[in-house]
């Protein structure tokens, strides 16, 4: 992880309402070039409202996210226009959705899935373009004989990582990931989740990833931001967020892990 | 060696844990702490049980946090554009610089993580320094062979292995990199005679190479053996 002057993200005061009913509020923070982090809490915490917004899925009520973009610097995401923005999340961002069917085509074949994303920013060479996928297969270790399959007769590991070599495959800076694992057999956990670690380590991409897994998050993130209510109620390096818990939720939860 | 450069300056530590679930239980741990360590030195945390010789070992390493004083340690290796990092505040990402180039931690019991082989576990540290694949895996099949891990074992993730070989495949780790600091806590804990002495060559090779070292021994002999210095440690409630 490189120290920089430049946060890849800023995230200012953010804040999301549902009605009169709080979604999130006052979450600020930066993200590092080649940083994880993760974002933990129980359902309803709010993880997942902010993780929305951050991803410009949502708009958010109050705040500023502001992206350091590849050609003009930081800017406020929600400055932008709605295609500038699109073009940011087909290109420089990745999104990685809790149940892969919310995050894939279930029409097409997974080489397509793969591709589609290559098509959006001008590729047409459709040999090219069958080459780059297959190559994604192979590193999140999916079979190529499969590449004209379609993810519907995947496992859901296999689709998992699927949609996660989707969102690769432009050279994604930053990714975002709701529950990566949830709803996995623990076994094809562990492979996920040791893939994620390669890819981000070898790539030297950026992650936010939300978990209320907290092993997930010790594997997987720098930094925690452990939230409560919509709000953040700590943060900080991984191990110590989870081996000395200074907020009173935080211990809580820390010590309601079942040790197997 | 040079046993007048210190690498660790800790001043006036205190470190209470306040258990808010459990009634807002105050632990008092330490208070007033002062410790520095040198240079190819090996300082011995010694104490009774309790007396917080691990959660001291802890703050060291940016795992517990301090609620008084600072823990100050040169980061920077060769002296040129070399910082002195305060543990007890910097920067996640600071913390995380100095635990990859500067500190090494040994803890009694392997994290091991699922399917990665102790060879990669091992090599870690180095490919993150930036150190080839080849290169990385040489050094790593060399300490565990010093330590007697059986070759047939290195391909396989340490889940399954026995306490003693997990500790083992940890200390290799710990090793690997020739970190400037080193904290040690109870390595040769469930260890065989054998090993225990291979550990202890380990740890003062690494003084002799000019590594600032801060172990926990249980073991008599170890301390003795590899031990420079003493520091005791009071549970606070006796110095209070």
């Amino acid at each position: 992880m490189n120290i920089e002057t430049t946060p890849l993200l800023s995230v200012q005061s953010l804040g999301k309402d549902y009605g009169g009913k709080i979604g999130c509020t006052d979450v600020s923070f930066d993200l590092w070039p080649g940083e994880v982090l993760g974002i933990v809490g129980e359902s309803g915490s709010g993880k997942t409202t902010l993780l929305n917004c951050l991803s410009a899925q949502f708009e958010p009520s109050r705040g500023k996210v502001v992206y350091d973009t590849r050609v003009d610097g930081p800017r406020n995401i929600f400055d932008m226009s709605e295609s500038e923005r699109r073009l940011l999340m087909r290109t420089d961002w990745g999104l990685v959705r809790q149940n892969p069917r919310d995050g894939l085509r279930l029409g097409v074949s997974a080489g397509a899935n793969v591709g589609e994303r290559l098509m959006a920013i001008g590729a047409r060479n459709y040999g090219e373009i069958r080459g780059v996928a297959s190559e994604w297969l192979e590193k999140v270790e999916i079979d190529t004989n499969r590449i004209d399959d379609r993810p519907t007769t995947f496992s859901g590991g296999m689709q998992q990582r699927l949609q996660i070599a989707r969102n690769l495959v432009t050279n994604p800076r930053l990714m975002f990931m709701d529950e990566p694992t949830g709803g996995l057999d623990v076994s094809v956990q562990a492979r996920l989740l040791d893939l994620l670690r390669g890819l981000v380590t070898r790539l030297g991409l950026s992650a936010i990833v939300v978990t209320h897994d907290l092993a997930v998050a010790r594997l997987l993130a720098h930094r925690l931001m452990v939230m409560k209510d919509g709000r953040v109620v700590e943060q900080g390096l991984t191990d110590q967020v989870l081996d000395d818990p200074q907020h009173a939720y935080t211990q809580l939860l820390v010590s309601s892990i079942l040790q197997p | 060696m040079n046993s007048d450069t210190p690498m660790i300056m800790a001043e006036q530590l205190g470190k209470t844990f306040v258990l808010h679930n459990q009634g807002s239980q105050e632990i008092p741990v330490f208070l007033g702490l002062d410790l520095t360590v040198y240079k190819g030195e090996c300082v011995v945390l010694h104490g009774p049980s309790g007396a917080g010789k691990s959660t001291l070992m802890r703050a060291l390493y940016g795992n517990y946090l301090v609620n008084e004083g600072s823990i100050r340690v040169y980061h920077g290796g060769d002296g040129h554009n070399g910082e002195w990092v305060d543990m007890s505040r910097a920067a996640p990402q600071k913390i995380l610089a100095v635990r990859k180039s500067t500190m090494g931690y040994v803890s009694q019991f392997l994290r091991a993580i699922p399917r990665v082989s102790a060879l990669d576990i091992v090599s870690e540290p180095l490919m993150i320094l930036g150190e080839d694949e080849s290169k990385a895996h040489e050094r790593a099949g060399e300490l565990l062979s010093r330590l007697r891990v059986p070759e047939s074992l290195w391909s396989l993730a340490p889940a399954t292995f026995s306490g003693g070989e997990q500790q083992r495949v940890n200390i290799a780790r710990g090793f690997s990199a020739e970190f400037p600091i080193l904290l040690l806590d109870e390595p040769t804990a469930s260890l065989d005679a054998k090993n225990r002495e291979t550990v202890t060559d380990m740890i003062r090779e690494a003084a002799e190479r000019g590594a600032a070292i801060v172990g926990i021994f249980h073991d008599e002999d170890v301390r003795n053996s590899v031990g420079t210095r003493m520091f005791d440690i009071k549970p606070v409630k006796e110095a209070a």
